[in-house]
């Protein structure tokens, strides 16, 4: 399959520290890859900066190939015509994603009337047309009422129509069901594989939710502290995971099937923020495994079967299936 | 929307009614005999009680109360204690002056302040931030009426481009007429500018945090475009409610700014009044700028209205402030 | 018990520089009390308007009086009267707003209810209703000023306080059993006294610009006082002869505003816990 994002070596920097350090990532034409680590690991970051969109005092080196165009090198004027036509993105908060004064109709036309140079009048029939399409029945919902007058699950299914509105080839979902109550979730992202499916597009899926990863994508990476830790398809990284982080991940994920009453496990500690990342592995602090080895950073290291660890000691076969 | 505007205007005749009440008993207490003052120390008795009978001042003070708000309300106003013509005499070529002037410094402080403020917080640390904001930190600490007699003394004294005071009535032409106006309304106009500049600032870049902005951003506007189309509309919120504060800033003004280039506007025929006790004229006035004040706020609620749809539906939500 | 703020930042130059100005304001005015370099009230016919000297630093006004010697006596009358009118709207504005944030329901309202109507009076219109109708003069400029900002401080306090009601540890003050008086003068009081503080240096500055301008009308203090305000309006007359009259006085008030406001802006960022630093980035 083609290659559609390619990320190499991709940097943020703040203010002399590094927030994101040698992210690389491969997403092919019509696949799925997710995004997973606790709050804080530079998952939006990475996301924002494919976007272009992360703050302005942020300073971001490597690339960020979309169909072999760096984005990292284009000017503002080559990312505007980018965004939202070829990378769109579905953000975690739906309530506060959407202009309080504007209506959601006009919000969703604004990207169409743009991009595919729609008039005015045939903008807004592809807006209620690309409404109507996530599920928002334009005889229960109308295209002119006010983000205030919806629901929060339905505020994020037009926050959906105005990112899938002009057919963008790389789908970006930020913890798309994270401010959603329970049983809306399934509903959003059920909708978010459907749309991806049909219309082609490539999914990137950030959530600091295994369950959800597993779920929607066929690839994915761990991130801690702004690195990738492990990488590879989801039935080797979650059926044999090689990285304690990862597996401390995993451990902490309740499991519907098992034994009632059992407390689950937590990862001791907090993810430190930037600046307080210790040398070498991130994560040896954390870790029941580290010796003065890990005091040395681990290279992201790939096997046969394209499962990639960055880990000195990572877990064997002892560490397959719970 | 319909049940917010009934409510905002019963605040405010109820305002109106509280303003005025407190400005007859306010007059009430104040010490001196209104058919005193008007036949002088000298009068018989018997003339300055013919005289309090006539003007209604032997009747009950609940009484008089409301004789004067049914004038007020019937437009059939008394008549001034100094003058002696009906107040609405006197009001009519005063608003011909004090209106125009408030208007061109409202316009004149708006014009300046909302596009500053705009660029300013869209250069945010830049040299034009920096130049915009320590041009409004000047300009509120500038008094209105030295502002005045610095523009006197430069277009006036020195350069002989404006007459110094004094207003030529409309009667000369609308060029001389205005041309009495100018400095008076920049005079009033730059401090208030200077306030507004950083209130839009402040908003605005407020605005360029929120969530809704990024969607934009996303969607491909550019930034300009996302602040033009997404973020003016919700800045203006809050500058709308200092612009309705600015108002009634502008109004008071008006009265040391009328007597720095002797205008013959409300705020002078007010000062004068109030200096001659002519009670009259007073309390008509202080009721009508009230009222000004009072319409004022009315309209910057309906604006809201008209920005903010949530107000419209009348979802349970506090406006800024 | 005073909450920790966050992480608090350092006072800036802009705010030094302000606290500055403000301080030689403050001994300007309190040096007029023992000494000034003649006696303001004195008059020298024949050397009236003159230029400056070296006997007259800042020249003479119409009478020959020492501008200087004005100037640092203004200085005094323009603080005394600001001071105590701030100091009036505290000591009844922050106890109202108190009171009101304590106890919500009609007192709440009544108080609400009064802040509007007040603020329903454009400020300076009610200050020269106030002095015109008690006479002018300091004490009534003082109390024209000090009511507009009664208002101000409740709404301020109250806001603030309101704010902290919810908090757990005032929760916690009230489970142990405290009266909602103790509760507001012990720990609501001192965690609203940064915002109090700002809004006090702001209304200040407000105060210096509108005394002027009613001394300026001829309603603040009277001869042989001086005042800014006054200085302007005799000034006027003679801009044709000597702008250098105008000049001054005018100066001294911006100067005073600017100082106060620069201070207060700089407090603010460092003080009101509103507006805290915000949170780094994700």
């Amino acid at each position: 399959m083609a290659v559609l994002l390619e990320i190499t070596g991709l940097g943020v920097d703040v203010a002399g520290l590094t927030l994101l350090d040698d992210v690389s990532l491969r997403l092919d034409r019509g696949g799925s890859l997710g995004l997973v680590g606790e709050s804080g690991c530079g998952k939006s970051l990475t996301a924002l900066a494919i976007m272009g969109l992360s703050p302005p005092d942020l300073r971001a080196r490597g690339s960020v190939r979309l169909d072999g165009a760096d984005l990292l090198a284009a000017d503002e004027r080559a990312l505007c015509a980018v965004r939202g036509r070829r990378v769109a993105m579905v953000f975690q908060e739906p309530m506060t994603a959407l202009n309080p004064v504007k209506t959601i109709g006009a919000q969703v036309a604004e990207g169409p009337r743009r991009h595919l140079g729609l008039s005015r009048r045939a903008a807004r029939e592809h807006a209620r047309a690309v409404l109507h399409r996530v599920g928002l029945d334009p005889s229960r919902v109308s295209p002119d009422q006010y983000p205030h007058e919806l629901s929060g699950g339905q505020c994020q299914r037009v926050v959906i129509a105005i990112a899938v509105a002009c057919g963008p080839a790389l789908l970006i979902a930020d913890e798309p069901t994270t401010a959603l109550d329970v049983s809306t979730q399934a509903r959003i992202l059920d909708l978010i594989l459907d749309l991806v499916a049909d219309e082609g597009m490539a999914l990137l899926m950030i959530s600091h939710d295994m369950a959800v990863i597993a779920e929607t994508v066929t690839e994915m990476a761990v991130m801690y502290a702004g690195r990738i830790v492990e990488a590879g398809t989801c039935r080797r990284v979650l059926g044999d995971p090689r990285h304690p982080y990862t597996r401390g991940l995993m451990d902490a994920m309740p499991r519907g099937a098992g034994r009632p009453g059992e407390p689950l496990a937590a990862i001791p500690g907090t993810v430190p923020p930037p600046g307080a990342w210790p040398a070498g592995c991130a994560f040896r602090d954390r870790c029941a495994r580290a010796d003065g080895v890990c005091a040395v950073r681990p290279p992201l290291v790939a096997d046969a079967g394209g499962h990639a660890v960055a880990c000195h000691h990572p877990l064997g076969d002892a560490g397959a299936g719970p | 929307m319909v049940w917010f505007l009934a409510k905002r205007m019963v605040a405010l005749a109820l305002t109106l009614v509280a303003a005025s009440l407190l400005v007859f008993a306010v007059l009430e207490v104040l010490p001196g005999d209104p058919a005193l003052l008007i036949l002088g120390v000298n009068a018989r008795e018997d003339t300055l009680a013919a005289l309090r009978e006539s003007m209604g001042l032997d009747q009950p003070a609940y009484w008089r109360y409301l004789t004067w708000i049914g004038g007020l309300l019937s437009g059939h106003l008394a008549d001034s204690l100094t003058y002696d013509v009906p107040v609405s005499e006197l009001l009519a070529p005063r608003i011909a002056v004090s209106l125009p002037l408030a208007l061109m410094a409202l316009t004149l402080a708006v014009g300046l302040a909302l596009p500053l403020g705009v660029l300013a917080a869209a250069r945010r640390g830049r040299a034009t931030d920096v130049a915009v904001m320590g041009a409004s930190q000047l300009g509120v600490a500038v008094p209105n009426f030295w502002l005045g007699i610095l523009l006197i003394l430069l277009f006036a004294v020195t350069l002989r481009w404006l007459p110094s005071g004094g207003f030529p009535g409309w009667d000369a032409g609308v060029g001389p007429a205005l041309a009495a106006l100018v400095m008076p309304a920049v005079a009033l106009a730059l401090p208030q500018a200077a306030i507004l500049a950083r209130v839009t600032r402040s908003a605005v870049l407020e605005v360029l945090g929120e969530d809704y902005m990024r969607t934009a951003r996303a969607k491909g506007l550019s930034r300009g475009e996302a602040l033009w189309r997404h973020g003016l509309r919700n800045a203006m919120i809050p500058v709308v409610t200092i612009m309705g504060l600015q108002f009634s800033f502008l109004l008071a003004g008006t009265i040391i700014i009328e007597n720095v280039f002797n205008l013959p506007g409300i705020g002078r025929l007010i000062f004068q009044a109030i200096g001659q006790r002519d009670i009259v004229v007073v309390r008509d006035l202080v009721v009508l700028l009230a009222a000004t004040v009072g319409v004022v706020n009315f309209l910057v609620d309906l604006s809201y209205a008209i920005l903010d749809p949530r107000l419209r539906h009348g979802a349970a939500r506090r406006v800024h402030g | 018990m005073v909450e920790a703020m966050g992480q608090r930042r350092r006072l800036g130059v802009a705010a030094w520089t302000g606290g500055a100005i403000a301080a030689l304001v403050l001994l300007v005015g309190a040096v007029s009390l023992v000494w000034t370099p003649h006696d303001p009230a004195v008059m020298d016919v024949a050397n009236k308007l003159s230029g400056p000297s070296w006997s007259h630093p800042l020249g003479t006004d119409h009478f020959g009086r020492d501008t200087l010697s004005q100037l640092m006596v203004g200085a005094r009358v323009s603080i005394a009267v600001s001071l105590v009118a701030v100091g009036l709207g505290v000591g009844l504005g922050v106890p109202l707003g108190l009171l009101a944030a304590a106890r919500a329901g009609w007192i709440d309202e009544a108080v609400m209810r009064f802040n509007d109507l007040a603020f329903a009076f454009p400020a300076l219109l009610t200050a020269v209703l106030i002095t015109a109708l008690l006479g002018p003069g300091a004490i009534n400029a003082i109390l024209a000023i000090g009511i507009f900002n009664i208002p101000v401080f409740a709404r301020v306090a109250r806001g603030a306080a309101l704010a902290l009601w919810t908090r757990p540890f005032i929760q916690a003050a009230r489970l142990a059993g405290r009266g909602r008086t103790r509760i507001s003068i012990e720990h609501i009081l001192p965690n609203i006294a940064g915002a109090l503080i700002v809004q006090g240096t702001i209304q200040f500055a407000l105060a210096v610009l509108a005394e002027a301008g009613l001394s300026y009308l001829g309603l603040g203090s009277q001869p042989p006082e001086v005042s800014w305000g006054r200085m302007l309006n005799e000034a006027q007359t003679f801009l044709f002869l000597d702008p250098r009259l105008a000049i001054l006085p005018g100066l001294a008030i911006v100067v005073t505003v600017l100082g106060l406001n620069l201070l207060g802006d700089g407090l603010r960022d460092r003080l009101d816990p509103r507006l805290e630093p915000r949170r780094g980035g994700r």
